[in-house]
């Protein structure tokens, strides 16, 4: 007999699935493994709905879901590190400017070639805007841990796009406090 | 080239359409782990007998029932069956009329303790039955708040109760000296939990609102275990801690690890690679901490309101290693570990018969099984008996 409000649990999801979509996107690079993994964030929150009582709590306990879950996949099930579009590095230069569709999908590929825990990283704190210590909190590591992931991250795709703009991470980090 | 990463994942975020989630698909798989755990933890709650090590039952038993028992051998070496039905505590052969209905026990180096119908705790050992606090009252949505601690080995025993004001309170009880103690749980109040999960020598172990503590018993020295976000305290659970050996899971009984610390503990099960399965209470370490002991269940059948549970197994896990045990489970029986008798023999709950909604009990029996050889032996018979009248020394105050 556990309470579970089922209406205002339909409720949450359908407000909070867009942005959760979106994220959980970005991280996995896949729209059909974004829906599982939301999928599957929204299921623990589920779980956890009588507790968490508080819609905000809600929507701060799925969001800390799915980067977990989402590394969690990825380390047990080696075949996802394989991402759409992984193989060799492309060439630094990448397609030419004129060619705009063709920039746009391979500068949407980079990301995707780095490793799930520099992806979830950059995502977390590029997108989402979350601090450094929230993002630690998000994926449940050290804030040094996220310090050293975003910092690989951001090398490996200034070797991999060139002059696309990247954060420094302290600027970043200001940018956030601001 | 002057675009973003952030216009970059921006733009590509927002290129793509999502089909909505599938609301009562969530909500079928959420209402089937929870019913998963709570079923087979409230199944071996009525049907898991623990065991527990140290200690002769020197307290005056009223003589046997004719059955064949192991009986304590009083020097350590082994211990009695103990299992309770009604206001009487069966030890062996032997019986210990308590007075009151006994709804949870635990064993400790000096006797054992009950929780009664009415949440109040009795300390029983050959001095008598004496009250010695109140629990907090049972929520339905939370099996694990009534829970009595007691190491084995000691005479130590703790549950979570409340003060004047209604804010939850860590209480103890050591049957070797009389003493009762409290301990502030800052910041827990009903329905918020603090769950008393363990007592390892005199150090005891309970949730407060930000994560795990470790207390000394004695001198009230804290040290925090580990620390956790406010909205995922709920997920972390001590399960057992034995010779300074924590067992827990991080992640609501997804995973399961043990070891010294949280940071070096080894996983040792991940349900999340085992859909249809999930852990049965009692999670036990054994007395050295070598060893570590569950039940595994399996749903069958999870539709509506009512779930059916094919299939419990023992499972025993070196915890140095990460190896499983194979135990000597008899082929189509229900098998689920209590506690240890001692440092390499735990005992199990055989049962013979349907398991379900509702439970036909052909026969059931108490064994003993070692380890590393999993070689099993019959302790008790407990012939067809009616388990869910039964209640087994794990300590957990299962809801009438």
């Amino acid at each position: 007999v556990v309470s579970r409000d089922t209406a205002a649990f339909a409720e949450f999801v359908s407000a909070s699935s867009p942005a959760l979509h979106r994220a959980a996107y970005l991280m996995v690079g896949d729209v059909g493994l974004a829906q599982d993994l939301v999928q599957e964030a929204l299921t623990k929150t589920y779980v956890a709905w009588p507790r968490l009582r508080d819609p905000s709590r809600a929507e701060a306990y799925t969001r800390k879901a799915i980067p977990t879950t989402a590394i969690g996949w990825f380390r047990r099930k080696r075949g996802y590190a394989e991402r759409p579009g992984a193989g060799p590095p492309p060439d630094t230069a990448g397609p030419g400017d004129a060619d705009g569709v063709e920039q746009r999908t391979w500068l949407w590929e980079c990301p995707q070639r780095l490793p799930v825990r520099q992806r979830v990283a950059i995502v977390l704190r590029y997108y989402e805007d979350l601090s450094e210590a929230q993002t630690a909190a998000a994926m449940g590591c050290a804030v040094g841990t996220v310090k050293s992931q975003v910092a690989a991250g951001l090398d490996k795709l200034r070797a991999q796009v060139g002059d696309l703009v990247l954060p420094e991470p302290d600027e970043s980090d200001e940018a956030v406090a601001r | 080239m002057t675009e973003t990463l952030k216009t970059v994942l921006d733009r590509e975020a927002s290129s793509v359409v999502f089909a909505p989630p599938d609301v009562d698909a969530i909500t079928g798989a959420g209402r089937r782990r929870v019913r998963r755990r709570r079923g087979a933890a409230a199944l071996a709650g009525v049907v898991a007998v623990a065991l527990v090590g140290a200690a002769a039952v020197e307290m005056g038993g009223r003589g046997g029932d004719g059955r064949e028992t192991v009986v304590a051998s009083g020097d350590g070496s082994g211990a009695a069956v103990s299992w309770a039905v009604g206001s009487t505590i069966h030890v062996g052969g032997d019986t210990i009329e308590v007075g009151h209905p006994v709804r949870a026990y635990v064993r400790t180096s000096v006797g054992f303790v009950v929780l009664d119908g009415a949440d109040d705790v009795w300390s029983v050992t050959e001095d008598g039955v004496t009250e010695i606090g109140r629990m907090t009252s049972p929520r339905p949505d939370n099996l694990d708040q009534q829970l009595l601690a007691s190491d084995p080995g000691g005479s130590l025993t703790g549950w979570v109760g409340e003060d004047r004001s209604g804010d939850l309170i860590v209480e103890t009880y050591d049957q070797e000296t009389g003493e009762s103690r409290s301990f502030p749980v800052p910041g827990a109040r009903p329905p918020d939990d603090s769950v008393f999960f363990a007592i390892d020598d005199r150090t005891g172990y309970w949730r407060t609102p930000t994560g795990i503590v470790a207390v000394d018993l004695d001198t009230g020295r804290e040290r925090q275990v580990v620390r956790i976000p406010d909205d995922r305290v709920y997920d972390f659970e001590v399960y057992s801690v034995e010779n300074g050996v924590i067992a827990f899971t991080p992640q609501s009984d997804e995973v399961i690890l043990a070891g010294r610390s949280v940071e070096g503990a080894r996983e040792l099960v991940d349900f999340r690679n085992r859909p249809s399965e999930g852990m049965t209470d009692p999670v036990r370490l054994s007395p050295t901490g070598a060893w570590l002991s569950l039940g595994v269940a399996e749903v069958a059948t999870a539709t509506g309101e009512t779930s059916t549970i094919d299939r419990i197994t023992s499972e025993v896990y070196d915890v140095a290693t990460g190896e499983r045990v194979p135990l000597d489970q008899p082929a189509g029986s229900l098998a689920i570990p209590g506690v240890w008798l001692d440092d390499d023999t735990v005992q199990v709950l055989v049962i013979h018969g349907a398991i379900g909604p509702s439970l036909t009990v052909q026969d059931a029996a108490l064994h003993m099984c070692t380890v590393p050889s999993g070689s099993c032996v019959v302790a008790a018979d407990l012939g067809d008996v009616d388990l869910p009248s039964v209640v087994l020394p794990d300590g957990r105050g299962y809801p009438e």
